[in-house]
């Protein structure tokens, strides 16, 4: 690669680093896991950043790598088994303490739980729309499918996350 | 649960983001390592290739005598016990030659020095504006009868440098149109005036992220002109740019050449 090629490269990778992680945490809810999607799908990017430089929009397209990444990674058999249960956390609980733990539910824990619930294409369409921001025609482009696509998959998104917010809040209210 | 309700929990879920620690030279040199990696691989596969070939073609080309010519020698008789002390003395039978003689087509010495000379002033005419830094074509093995030629043109443009490669065969070692077209994808072929035609292609190969563009002129007289051009220097395996070096017009006009062939 040519060093200009290199260095805007280099400029994109620093500025985007933080949000790809941030996007695929949302994803997949293990911040390790969203480590290794952002570098792999800079990696890829690095691949084809000759070809996308001038033609294409740069984040958008490192969207979608970031979203196949995931989904292929989610398709390998050895994820399907694999059981993240193990993780001491580096501060103490606050969700323990009773008087605070129906606020941090709601405020964090519950979304992002439910979010977890959704099917994988579901919850990818309703983060790239309510936590990226982005219209109905680049969640298109980034998902490689049509608007009326990306229309349904979020309105059958919002209806399994509701559903399974519902849930959660049963859940809490069985065990209080 | 409300869209806004969604947006402000997808925002608290990032709340216990970890810090970053992200080297964009370390990715880029892990970039790098796979690349090269790739382009080994690649290259390692196409050299294995062309050797498999080669050992597959070769006993076809080696064996292809006519082997004995009956009708140029006696006709052979088996005759009875003699009969009488004046019997016939018998037949010896001396083929003049196990194999043909070697094909007209077979390539005078200059043929070569006077391709890459031709080649090097040509490619300057169809190509304005670059440096030809060394133009060489192959010495055919024997075996080959002439009948396959290889030819380099290394060149620097305002770019970088790269290469064009120009392929000459004819029968029986011409390239088919069903061979070119099984590597890449052709579409109706363009028939020319003189009633030959042309295909051309750019190809791009997944795994080694490499482009390559190609004009082929399938001849009258059973020749084929394959001309190719890439994106980056073959060579070195570096120098990336952003186009084929080469346009599909100028790879059809070289490939149309008619003093580009086997003489």
């Amino acid at each position: 690669m040519r060093k200009a090629d290199e260095q805007g490269f280099r400029e994109f990778a620093v500025g985007h680093a933080a949000s790809l992680r941030r996007t695929a945490y949302l994803f997949c809810g293990d911040w390790h896991m969203a480590e290794d999607l952002m570098q792999a799908s800079l990696l890829k990017l690095y691949q084809a950043w000759h070809r996308i430089e001038w033609r294409d929009n740069a984040s958008a397209y490192a969207r979608k790598v970031l979203l196949r990444t995931w989904l292929d990674e989610k398709r390998r058999p050895w994820r399907r088994v694999e059981q993240r249960d193990g993780e001491v956390p580096d501060v103490a609980d606050s969700s323990a303490d009773p008087e605070r733990s129906g606020e941090r539910l709601w405020a964090r824990d519950l979304v992002h739980a439910a979010l977890l619930r959704v099917p994988p294409r579901q919850r990818a369409v309703l983060v790239l729309r309510y936590f990226e921001d982005l219209p109905v025609s680049e969640v298109a482009v980034a998902m490689g499918c049509t608007e009326g696509t990306v229309k349904s998959q979020t309105s059958r998104g919002l209806v399994a996350l509701r559903a399974a917010v519902e849930q959660l809040e049963r859940g809490v209210v069985v065990a209080s | 649960m409300s869209e806004a309700d969604l947006r402000e929990g997808l925002l608290a879920a990032i709340g216990d983001e970890p810090p970053l620690n992200f080297d964009a030279d370390e990715l880029i040199r892990r970039a790098e390592h796979v690349r090269r990696r790739r382009r080994a691989l690649v290259a390692v596969a196409v050299a294995t290739l062309a050797l498999t070939g080669t050992a597959l073609s070769l006993p076809g080309e080696l064996d292809r005598g006519p082997g004995i010519d009956a009708a140029q020698g006696p006709v052979l008789t088996i005759t009875a016990a003699p009969s009488s002390p004046t019997s016939t003395k018998p037949v010896q039978v001396t083929p003049k030659s196990l194999y043909a003689p070697a094909p007209s087509a077979q390539l005078s010495a200059g043929t070569t020095k006077y391709l890459a000379t031709y080649l090097s002033e040509r490619f300057t005419s169809v190509v304005p504006g670059v440096e030809v830094l060394k133009v060489d074509f192959t010495e055919p093995y024997p075996q080959d009868r002439a009948g396959y030629l290889t030819g380099v043109v290394r060149f620097r443009d305002d770019v970088a440098t790269s290469v064009v490669v120009v392929q000459l065969s004819t029968p029986p070692l011409r390239l088919t149109r069903e061979e070119y077209c099984a590597v890449s994808t052709c579409g109706a072929a363009l028939r020319q005036g003189d009633g030959t035609y042309l295909e051309s292609a750019t190809v791009t190969d997944p795994e080694s992220d490499v482009t390559s563009r190609t004009a082929v002129h399938f001849r009258s007289d059973g020749s084929v002109v394959q001309v190719s051009a890439y994106d980056h220097d073959p060579i070195t395996g570096g120098d990336r740019r952003s186009e084929v070096a080469l346009t599909a017009e100028q790879l059809t006009l070289l490939a149309v050449d008619p003093l580009l062939r086997l003489w």
